[in-house]
C-alpha cells in the first residue's frame, strides 16, 4: 500500500497545526489554567520520554532482544517509586533554587561556571545523534507509506515544522519563571495520540492478525521457539539489567525529562499522582509491542520490524490506521526533539554564550536573548538532520539512543553526590564525568558513528577491547560508569570542599538553608538598580527590581538592611531563571567585598531565623533535632513577659519578642532589621542612646508614646561571641525593657500615703503653731477695738497681719507638702524635674520637721552651700528630708543635734543626715529599707519612710545608704543628679544617668 | 520499649525500590522471563512495580500531611 507523499505531508502539517492551536489556546488562557495544571496533563508531558526510539524501534528492539525490550520503561518505574527519594528533592531544589536545567543543578551543587560547561557540553553531545535518530524515524516512516518521497525534503520539512513550532512556542518566553502552558499542554497531547495510535495498530494486530487472544495463545502455544527467543534475553541477563540502570538514570537525567518534571513549575501533588500514572502510561504504551512483532512475523512481512508498526495496518489493508500510526510516530518524534531543543538550548546559552557575551546584550537584553535562543533551538535540530544525513548506514532504531542514554548516565554519580553525598566535591566531578565521558566517546560513540557509516573502519567492542557482548550498551555502560564512579568518589574523598561548596552540599541535603553571600553591598534599591544597569541596561535593571519589590510587596523607599537583603536574594532568584544561577549571583553580587562584618552576622541570624520559619522545610537528622532546639528557645524568649529586643553588633534589631511589641505597638516585622535609631519616638531614641551609653546597664525611663504615660526600666547586656564559641566579630546586645507603668503608679501612691501619714504626724505640732499667733490675734483685735489712738491702732493691726501671715505660712508650706503630687508616669517626666535649690529645700523641711512636738527639742542645723543645685522634683525632695530628719529626730536624744550638709560628687551631689542618736543594729540595717519595716512602737511609724526614700532615689537615678554604729549614731547618705547652671545642667545629667 | 519513630517517606521509598529492584532484577525474573508463562506476565509484574510506585507516592503524602 503506497500513500501519496502530499497526502502525508499535509497530515503532518495539519496535525502540527492542531498543536498550534492547542499551544495557542492555552497561552491564551481559552484552555483554562487547572487543566492545563492539571496532574494528568504533567503525567502525560512526562511521557516525552517514550520516543520515536518506543514507539516504532521498540517492536524492532523486541525482535532483536526479546523482552530486553521492556527494561526502556523498567527502568522509570523504578525511578518512580523513587520519586520521594529522588525526585522530590530535586523538584523542592529546582523550586527553590530557579534551577531550570540539568546544568543549573550541578553548577549550583558543585559551585562553578565550569561545571555548568561541561555538563552542558555533554548534553550538547549527546543530544545531537538522538535529534537525529528523531529524524531518521519519521523519515523512515515515511518513507515506508510513501516509498517515492525524498529523504532530504522529509527530513528538511519536518525540521522546518519542528524549528517553527518550537520557536513560536516553546522558545516564547525567555525565563522558566514563566509556565510554558501552551507547550505542556501540546507535549500531553502528543502522548495521548501516540498512545491512543499505538493501542489502535495494537488491537488490529490482535483482532486483524492473530484473531484475537485466543488465537494469538494458539499460535504462540504452536511457536514455543517465538518465547523463548523472547524470554532468552532477561534470562541470560544479556543487557537486561544494566539498560535497567540507564533508563533509571534517563528518566530524571535526560533534558527533556529534567524540562518538563522540574523546569516547568510542577507542584509536588502533581509529582506525586505521576509517579504512579506515568508508569501506567509506559505499559499501556508497550503493551501493542509484542502483538505488533508477533503479527508482523506471522505475516511475513519484508520490512524491517522497526516499521512494523506501520507495515502492520498497511497489510491489512486499511488506509486510516497506518495514517494515525504515523501520525503517532510524528507524535512521538516531534515531542522529543522540541522539548529536547528547548532544555539544551537554554543550557547553551546560559553556559556558552552569556557568559563571554553578556556585555553585548545592549540595551534590550530580553529581547536579543530571546532570538539567541531561538536561533540556537533552529542550529540544534538542523545539526541533528546534519547527523542523519551523514549517516551512511543506519541500524536499529534504538541504537542511537542507547548511545544517549549512556552519556546521560554519566551524571548519575554526580546526581547521587547532589542528594546524597555532602563530601562529594566539584573536583571530584568534574573528574569522574570527564572520565566517563572520554570511555563513553571511545565506547559508545566512536563505535556508533562506525557502524552508522560516520567514520571509516571498525571500532566496534570488539576492535576496541577485544569482546562483543552481543548487544552495544553494556561494555560501555560499565566501563564509563565504573571509572566515572571510582573518580568521582576517590577525588572527592582526597580533596576539600570550599566553603561555598560545602554550603550548597547542606543545601541540597536539607541540612542548611541558604543564608546568601556575607553582606549586602549595596545602601539602597537604587544602587542595586545601578550596579544591575550597568550590566543589563537601565530599562531591564528598573523593571527586575520593580518586579522583586513587587513580588516581596515592599516599596522602594525606607528599605532596611533585611530588606536590602531580601530584595537582593529575589532579583538573584529571578535572573537565576534567566542566566543560570552563577551569572545571576555574578550579576547581583559582583564581588564579595569581604565585609566577613558585623552586619554579616546580623544578617545571616536574620535569615536565617526567617527562612528556618517557613513551613515544611524538611530538615533531616541533627539540623531537624537543632530546629527543634532553636523553636523551643524561640518560643521562650517570645512569650516572656518582658520585653526582650536582641540588636546585631552595627544596632539593627534581630529579635523583637511579642512583649516588647505589646508594650511599643511595634509589630516584630516592623522593628525586625531596623537600625534601632531609626525605630518610631520615642522607643527608637530612649532605646538607642541606653545601647550606646557604656556607662549604664540598667535605667529607670518614663515616657509618653501618644497613647499612655509609661514608666519603663531598660537593661542591657553585651553578647559576646567567645561565649558561643565563636570568635571574631561580637554578636551585638540584649536589650530588656520592663514595663513598670502599673508598679510605679502603686509606688506612687505609696509615697503618697507616707506624705500623708506625716501630715498626721505634724498635725499636733501644727495646732500649736497656728494656735500661738491665733491667741496673739485675738488679744490684738479686742484691744484694737478700744484703741482711740489711730497710730497705736495701725501699729496693732500691723501686728494683727504679721500673725496671720505667720499662720498663712504654716498652712501654705503644709498644703504644698500634703498634696497629691507626682507619681512616675504623672504628671509627666519633665513636668516636675527641674534645677533645685538645694539650702532652701532643707531649711522648708527643717521647719516642717519642727512643727512635730518632739522635733521641737532637737538642734537642727543646715549646712548645705548655697550653691548647690540638684536635678529633682522639689516636692519629694522635702519627702526625702523630712522622712530622714524624722528619723534622725527620733533617734537622737532630748536636746540633741542633727546636721544637714552636701557636697559635690563628680556629677552627682550627695546629701548627709548625721545625727547623734541611738545607731542601728546590724540587724535591723539589713531590713531597714523594706516597705512596713519598724523598729518604733505600734502606732508611732508606719515603717514606710526609709523605704520612700529609697524610692525617690531611685526614682531620681540616684541612691541611698547608711553609715550607723550603735551608740555613736547614723549618717544616711542620699545620691541625686547634679544641676549645674541651667546650660550645662543636660549635660551633667546625662553624665549621671538620670532620669529623664 | 519505647514507640518507633514513623518512617519518613524516602524511607518507604527506598524499601519499596529495594522491593522493586529484587522483583525486577534478581533471579526472580526467571520465574516471569520464562518461556511456559503466558506473554503477559512481565506486565503483571510491572504492574505490581506500579503498585509499588502508588505505596511510595502514599508514603510522600500521609508524611506531608503529618
Amino acid at each position: 500500500m503506497t500513500i501519496a507523499t502530499s497526502t502525508l505531508s499535509l497530515v503532518a502539517l495539519g496535525y502540527l497545526a492542531l498543536l498550534f492551536l492547542l499551544a495557542h489556546l492555552a497561552e491564551r488562557g481559552t484552555i483554562p489554567r487547572r487543566f492545563t495544571g492539571n496532574p494528568l496533563v504533567y503525567s502525560l508531558s512526562l511521557g516525552v520520554y517514550a520516543t520515536s526510539w518506543t514507539y516504532f524501534g521498540g517492536v524492532g528492539f523486541a525482535g532483536s532482544h526479546g523482552l530486553t525490550f521492556l527494561a526502556v520503561c523498567l527502568g522509570p518505574t523504578l525511578a518512580c517509586i523513587a520519586a520521594p527519594l529522588v525526585w522530590q528533592p530535586i523538584l523542592r531544589l529546582s523550586r527553590d533554587q530557579q534551577l531550570t536545567s540539568l546544568a543549573d543543578l550541578f553548577a549550583f551543587r558543585y559551585r562553578g561556571r565550569r561545571v555548568g560547561v561541561f555538563v552542558t557540553l555533554l548534553a550538547l553531545v549527546a543530544s545531537v545523534p538522538y535529534i537525529a535518530q528523531q529524524i531518521h524515524a519519521v523519515v523512515d516512516s515515511a518513507r515506508a507509506l510513501a516509498p517515492t518521497a525524498s529523504p532530504t525534503a522529509l527530513g528538511l520539512g519536518f525540521s522546518a515544522l519542528l524549528t517553527t513550532f518550537t520557536v513560536l512556542f516553546g522558545a516564547r518566553h525567555l525565563t522558566a519563571r514563566e509556565r510554558h502552558g501552551g507547550l505542556a499542554l501540546a507535549v500531553a497531547f502528543e502522548s495521548v495520540v501516540k498512545l491512543v495510535a499505538l493501542l489502535a495498530v495494537g488491537a488490529a494486530a490482535l483482532f486483524g492478525v492473530h484473531g484475537g487472544i485466543g488465537g494469538l495463545e494458539a499460535y504462540l502455544a504452536a511457536h514455543p521457539e517465538v518465547t523463548e527467543r523472547l524470554a532468552a534475553p532477561v534470562r541470560e541477563g544479556t543487557g537486561y539489567s544494566s539498560l535497567i540502570l540507564l533508563s533509571f538514570g534517563a528518566a530524571f537525567l535526560l533534558p527533556r525529562q529534567y524540562h518538563v518534571a522540574f523546569a516547568e513549575g510542577a507542584e509536588e501533588r502533581s509529582l506525586r499522582f505521576a509517579a504512579v500514572a506515568f508508569p501506567v502510561f509506559l505499559l499501556l504504551l508497550n503493551l501493542p509491542v509484542l502483538p505488533i512483532l508477533w503479527a508482523g512475523q506471522r505475516l511475513g512481512l519484508d520490512a524491517s520490524p522497526d516499521v512494523y508498526v506501520l507495515a502492520v495496518p498497511a497489510a491489512l489493508g486499511s488506509t486510516k490506521l497506518p495514517l494515525l500510526a504515523f501520525l503517532g510516530g510524528v507524535s512521538a518524534a516531534s515531542a522529543m526533539v522540541i522539548v529536547t531543543t528547548i532544555a539544551v538550548a537554554g543550557m547553551c546559552v546560559n553556559y556558552f554564550v552569556l557568559p563571554v557575551r553578556l556585555d553585548k546584550l545592549g540595551e534590550d537584553p530580553y529581547r536579543r536573548l530571546l532570538w539567541l535562543r531561538r536561533a540556537l533551538v533552529a542550529a540544534l535540530i538542523f545539526a541533528g538532520y546534519g547527523f542523519y544525513r551523514v549517516q551512511e548506514r543506519g541500524g536499529l532504531l534504538v541504537e542511537t539512543g542507547l548511545v544517549s542514554f549512556v552519556a546521560f548516565a554519566q551524571f548519575l554519580p554526580g546526581l547521587l553526590g547532589v542528594l546524597f553525598w555532602k563530601r562529594a566535591t566539584r573536583a571530584g566531578f568534574l573528574s569522574g564525568l570527564g572520565a566517563g565521558s572520554l570511555v563513553w566517546v571511545a565506547a559508545a560513540l566512536l563505535p556508533l558513528l562506525s557502524r552508522t557509516g560516520v567514520l571509516p573502519g571498525d571500532l566496534g567492542a570488539r576492535a576496541l577491547f577485544g569482546a562483543d557482548l552481543g548487544e552495544s550498551w553494556t561494555l560501555p555502560t560499565v566501563l564509563s560508569l565504573s571509572v566515572n564512579v571510582a573518580l568521582f568518589g576517590g577525588v572527592s574523598l582526597r580533596g576539600g570542599q570550599s566553603p561555598e561548596e560545602a554550603e550548597a552540599a547542606r543545601i541540597c541535603a536539607r541540612e542548611a538553608i541558604v543564608v546568601g553571600p556575607p553582606a549586602t553591598p549595596w545602601g539602597s534599591a537604587s544602587e542595586l538598580e545601578q550596579a544591575l544597569a550597568r550590566k543589563l541596561g537601565a530599562a531591564v535593571a528598573e523593571a527586575e527590581i520593580t518586579r522583586a519589590l513587587g513580588e516581596l510587596g515592599l516599596s522602594r523607599e525606607g528599605l532596611g538592611r533585611a530588606d536590602l537583603r531580601r530584595l537582593g536574594d529575589q532579583v538573584e532568584r529571578n535572573l537565576s531563571g534567566l542566566f543560570g544561577p552563577i551569572l545571576a549571583r555574578l550579576l547581583v553580587h559582583p564581588a564579595d567585598r569581604g565585609e566577613g562584618d558585623d552586619a554579616a552576622i546580623a544578617d545571616q541570624l536574620r535569615f536565617l531565623d526567617e527562612r528556618l520559619n517557613r513551613p515544611a522545610l524538611g530538615l533531616t537528622g541533627i539540623a531537624a533535632e537543632l530546629d527543634l532546639l532553636r523553636r523551643y528557645l524561640r518560643t521562650v524568649l517570645e512569650e516572656l513577659p518582658i520585653g526582650v529586643c536582641a540588636l546585631g553588633p552595627r544596632r539593627d534589631v534581630i529579635l523583637w519578642n511579642r512583649a516588647l511589641a505589646r508594650t511599643t505597638g511595634l509589630a516584630p516585622e516592623v522593628a525586625s532589621g531596623l537600625p534601632l535609631e531609626r525605630l518610631p519616638a520615642p522607643f527608637g531614641p530612649i532605646l538607642s542612646s541606653f545601647a550606646d551609653d557604656t556607662a549604664r546597664a540598667e535605667a529607670d525611663v518614663a515616657l509618653d508614646d501618644g497613647r499612655r504615660r509609661l514608666a519603663v526600666r531598660l537593661h542591657k547586656a553585651s553578647l559576646d561571641a567567645e561565649s558561643a564559641g565563636e570568635t571574631g566579630a561580637p554578636f551585638g546586645l540584649v536589650l530588656l525593657l520592663e514595663d513598670r507603668t502599673e508598679r510605679a503608679a502603686l509606688e506612687a501612691q505609696l509615697v503618697h500615703r507616707d506624705r500623708l501619714a506625716s501630715v498626721g504626724r505634724l498635725a499636733a505640732g501644727v495646732a500649736h503653731e497656728i494656735g500661738n499667733p491665733l491667741t496673739g490675734i485675738t488679744c490684738l483685735a479686742q484691744n484694737l477695738a478700744e484703741e482711740p489712738d489711730a497710730a497705736e491702732a495701725r501699729a496693732r493691726a500691723r501686728l494683727i497681719l504679721e500673725q496671720a501671715g505667720r499662720i498663712d505660712a504654716i498652712v501654705r508650706s503644709l498644703l504644698g507638702y500634703s498634696h497629691a503630687g507626682t507619681s512616675a508616669v504623672e504628671p509627666g517626666p519633665e513636668g516636675t524635674f527641674a534645677r533645685v535649690p538645694l539650702a532652701p529645700v532643707v531649711d522648708q523641711a527643717i521647719a516642717l520637721v519642727r512643727l512635730d512636738r518632739t522635733g521641737k527639742r532637737i538642734q537642727m542645723e543646715n549646712v548645705c552651700p548655697d550653691d548647690l543645685a540638684v536635678h529633682a522634683d522639689r516636692q519629694r525632695l522635702t519627702q526625702i528630708l523630712i522622712n530622714l530628719l524624722t528619723n534622725a529626730c527620733d533617734a537622737s536624744q532630748e536636746g540633741g543635734s542633727v546636721f544637714i550638709d552636701a557636697e559635690r560628687q563628680d556629677a552627682s551631689v550627695v546629701l548627709r543626715v548625721i545625727d547623734a542618736g541611738t545607731g542601728i543594729p546590724e540587724e535591723v540595717k539589713a531590713r531597714m529599707f523594706d516597705p512596713f519595716f519598724t523598729t518604733k512602737p505600734r502606732g508611732e511609724g508606719t515603717g514606710l519612710g526609709l523605704a520612700v526614700v529609697e524610692s525617690i532615689a531611685r526614682e531620681h537615678g540616684g541612691a541611698v545608704w547608711v553609715e550607723s554604729e550603735p551608740g555613736v549614731g547614723t549618717t544616711v547618705h542620699v545620691r541625686l543628679p547634679l544641676a549645674l547652671a541651667p546650660r550645662l545642667g543636660e549635660d551633667a545629667l546625662s553624665a549621671f544617668g538620670g532620669t529623664t | 520499649m519505647g514507640i518507633p519513630p514513623r518512617a519518613s517517606a524516602a524511607e518507604i521509598s527506598l524499601v519499596l525500590l529495594g522491593c522493586g529492584a529484587f522483583v525486577a532484577l534478581s533471579p526472580l525474573r526467571l520465574a516471569w522471563a520464562h518461556p511456559g508463562r503466558t506473554w503477559l506476565a512481565p506486565f503483571l509484574v510491572w504492574a505490581l512495580l506500579i503498585a509499588l510506585a502508588a505505596l511510595a507516592a502514599r508514603g510522600e503524602r500521609r508524611g506531608r500531611g503529618s
